[in-house]
């Protein structure tokens, strides 16, 4: 049995559906609307369309939103509208109510503690504000009583506001966040004092620091997206696609040193090194590559072979005092204790033993007076005159006492102008070289002076019929301490400054010095100097 | 021959339950979008007992809120409208229900029991699931069984024999309906609220919570309460009748995408709301 629906009813339903059809129109316009919330990035207007909206919907007289601060894990004013400063105290809940709200997750009627003073007699309400996982804040929202705001269809779109904003805040925050690591990201790769360069799987740069444009001289940083092997010039795309064929079948290349040339005549030592890029599924999205320059690490190296040069300077210093030293007192000692007092013959030979470790002590501390000087720029010449000749007499009478078996050959055409030099230490320089002759020569050998005039400068070249200087020596030999490892062919002594000081003294002329080699054949020693010209 | 003769008579006797008017009109009116909380709270005042009754369950623990409901539109501006209508509703059923029947062997008081904790569960699961109106899936669980207490009342005797053979052959109760009665509580369940105008998520909610797969679109609607029927029975809460375990529809099951930890926290979050729901309990009894 059915009973035919009454006028009322009829009345009712037929408004029922026109409230309905409205209020799907509502909805509808209501979801375009918060389209603008949720494609915003930018808090304040996220925050100025919800407001907007909302008094749109319901024609609030005052509102005041609550955010929820990490910080002070506690939820405070960030915004009102249409209430003063001082009056935000009235509208304090308690954070029972607040939790209770959230956790219903309704727009509810606020209920006030007794020490709170809304305004009037205003119709306050509490509208949560939440996210997918958390809560973010709320909005108190005080309207005209008379209106009867509290209808099933604000309800809903209230809500629906509300969660659109909940939404769009947390994206949002997810968005400022994801944009601070980025740069902090970023301020990293800049700060590496590395150059570094990442290629996706198709070849296309993906990310440059700055430092790699100033390391590789890039004429332009603007090469993100194109192929390394069209934005990097030729010789370095070799390096890059070794490296990267490297990174493919290992996982990484070590670090390969090589010499690049940003623009001619600028050569700068780098090294490379490479690895693959993973996503979080371990898939192989690029390789990045690392580029550092080598030559602070070529100074480094540097340094740290003069100080094991020092050390060994040290040493060799310290066995060079103490083998004359030990030689001159055993003399003595006999002298004293075992020669008979009149065999004057035998006291004789062996004073001029002492006689000769007392020179070789003596020059070894003016060597290193010598380089002391030059190490404080206190090392100085008196120019005169001198006669080459002179000098060559000098040393020989000196070497002769020596009793070494050489022959000094000496070529000097008597026309040769004077030197324009200090004497001594002239002297000083070829008593060096030839001694050095002597010491690297076998028995018998003979050294070789020839000098003559060439161009501005008398040349003299020295030469002997020794052991030779190896290749890798032969630009060192004049550095301070440098002594050529030859120790398994010749014991001989010596500090290391001999050479340095000599070179020190030919310059300090206005000279040159230079050496040719073979080895097991002999050296010469080619000296320049200036002359007298008057 | 005896089937077609209790659909006849079901179709008789599915006249004589009817809604209060307060819950008619407030179905109605709350269907309505422009209805204020005043409208709603003037239809209720009308009824001074259910008006005693909704403010002792507003100021109870089953809603925790933090302050005193004195008057029901301050009620319905705290609660809301879906909470104020199911309850008006939840208590026009069961004074309905209380006072016809009831005089066989099925439990009434384990039925109410499975119901509220039904509503519970279905609210949590929703809740896990991010839908919104949690109020409206509450009610869908309260009352997805109401074809029991129609049966009860109105199908006494047979219900009896229902029960009877349940608890002989340790069968469903729903099955032992198919055999003696030849349709299942859930038919006429939905029946009665299609006859009560009830909202028409609710009636699918009844009719198909035991095969959610035939509800189609609202599907994930009715398989909620289809799991949280499950559930509620694998922890032993109430009782609806039968003490056996349905199997979950393997394709709710999927559509939730349930794991062993995320049931074991949902026990024990249903564990704790359904304590709470103890006002409630009083409120149908």
């Amino acid at each position: 049995m059915k009973i035919a629906p009454i006028e009322e009813d009829t009345l009712f339903l037929q408004k029922t559906v026109s409230d309905l059809r409205e209020e799907v129109g509502q909805l509808t316009m209501l979801q375009d609307i918060s389209k603008q919330i949720i494609s915003n990035y930018d808090f304040e207007q996220i925050i100025n369309i919800f407001l907007d909206i909302v008094k749109e919907l319901i024609g609030y007289s005052s509102c005041i939103l609550y955010l929820y601060h990490e910080d002070s894990n506690s939820y405070q004013v960030t915004t009102f509208r249409g209430i003063s400063e001082k009056d935000l105290r009235g509208y304090e809940l308690d954070d029972e109510i607040i939790n209770w709200v959230l956790k219903e997750g309704r727009w509810t009627h606020a209920s006030f503690p007794e020490r709170s003073n809304p305004k009037n007699d205003d119709f306050v309400s509490v509208l949560p504000l939440q996210g997918a996982k958390r809560n973010l804040g709320f909005l108190l929202i005080s309207s005209d009583p008379e209106k009867d705001v509290f209808t099933q269809a604000n309800v809903k779109r209230l809500s629906f506001v509300a969660s659109q904003t909940g939404i769009a805040l947390e994206n949002q925050g997810l968005y400022s966040e994801l944009s601070h690591s980025r740069e902090y990201i970023r301020n990293i790769l800049e700060s590496i004092n590395s150059g570094i360069i990442t290629i996706d799987m198709a070849d296309r740069i993906t990310q440059i620091n700055k430092n790699v444009t100033a390391m590789l001289g890039l004429p332009s940083a603007d090469i993100i997206g194109f192929s390394y092997k069209d934005a990097l010039a030729k010789d370095l795309v070799k390096i890059v696609d070794k490296v990267k064929k490297r990174a493919l079948e290992d996982g990484f290349a070590f670090e390969t040193v090589f010499d690049y040339f940003p623009a001619k005549d600028l050569r700068i030592p780098l090294g490379v090194n490479s690895s693959v890029l993973l996503d979080d599924k371990f898939n192989r999205i690029g390789i990045i590559i690392v580029f550092r320059n080598m030559l602070a690490l070529k100074e480094l190296e540097r340094l740290r072979q003069l100080d094991e040069m020092k050390s060994e300077f040290v040493s060799n210093v310290s066995h060079e005092l103490r083998s004359p030293l030990s030689v001159i007192k055993s003399y003595v000692e006999a002298i004293l204790d075992q020669v008979d007092p009149s065999d004057y013959q035998t006291q004789r030979k062996f004073l001029t033993v002492v006689n000769n470790e007392t020179d070789r002590l003596a020059a070894l501390i003016d060597d290193l007076l010598d380089i002391s000087r030059i190490e404080s720029g206190k090392f100085e010449i008196e120019l005169r005159p001198v006669t080459l000749s002179d000098i060559i007499q000098t040393i020989s009478r000196d070497l002769e006492n020596k009793s070494s078996r050489h022959e000094i050959v000496v070529d000097i055409p008597s026309d040769l102008p004077d030197l324009l030099a200090d004497k001594d230490k002239m002297i000083q320089v070829f008593l060096n070289l030839v001694d050095n002759g002597i010491k690297f020569s076998p028995d018998g050998g003979k050294i070789f002076i020839k000098a003559a005039v060439k161009g501005k400068m008398v040349k003299c070249d020295i030469s002997d019929q020794g052991i030779g200087i190896a290749r890798k020596d032969i630009s060192r030999i004049f550095e301070k301490f440098y002594r050529v490892d030859n120790s398994d062919v010749y014991e001989i002594s010596g500090t290391g400054l001999g050479l340095s000081i000599v070179k020190h003294i030919i310059e300090s002329h206005g000279g040159k010095i230079s050496v040719g080699s073979k080895l097991g054949e002999g050296s010469t020693f080619t000296i320049l100097l200036p002359f007298e010209r008057n | 021959m005896e089937h077609i003769n209790l659909e006849n008579r079901l179709a008789k006797i599915i006249d004589l339950p009817t809604l209060s008017v307060v819950a008619n009109n407030i179905i109605q009116i709350t269907q309505s979008p422009k209805s204020s909380a005043l409208e709603v709270g003037k239809y209720i005042s009308q009824d001074q007992a259910l008006v005693s009754r909704i403010l002792r369950i507003a100021n109870s623990t089953f809603y925790g809120f933090p302050g005193k409901i004195t008057t029901i539109p301050h009620a319905v501006v705290i609660l809301g409208f879906t909470n104020i209508r199911n309850l008006v509703l939840t208590a026009s059923i069961s004074k309905m229900f209380s006072s016809k029947g009831g005089d066989g062997d099925f439990d009434r008081e384990g039925f109410w029991k499975h119901s509220v904790a039904c509503g519970v569960t279905s609210k949590l699961i929703a809740k896990r699931l991010g839908l919104k109106n949690l109020e409206e899936v509450f009610i869908w669980g309260l009352l997805h069984d109401i074809g029991k207490l129609v049966l009860d009342t109105y199908f006494n005797e047979e219900f009896t024999r229902v029960v009877c053979l349940v608890k002989e052959k340790e069968i469903l109760l729903r099955d032992a309906e198919q055999e003696l009665l030849g349709f299942d509580h859930a038919a006429v369940g939905a029946n009665v609220a299609d006859r009560w105008n009830l909202p028409p998520a609710l009636i699918k909610v009844i009719r198909f919570h035991h095969n959610p797969t035939q509800a189609n679109e609202t599907m994930r609607m009715v398989a909620i309460v289809h799991l949280a029927d499950v559930l509620c029975r694998a922890i032993g809460i109430g009782n609806g009748g039968d003490s056996k375990i349905p199997c979950i529809n393997e394709e709710s099951w999927k559509l939730f995408r349930l794991n062993k930890r995320t049931i074991k926290r949902l026990f024990s979050e249903m564990e704790r709301e359904i304590a709470n729901a103890k006002a409630l309990l009083a409120f149908v009894k």
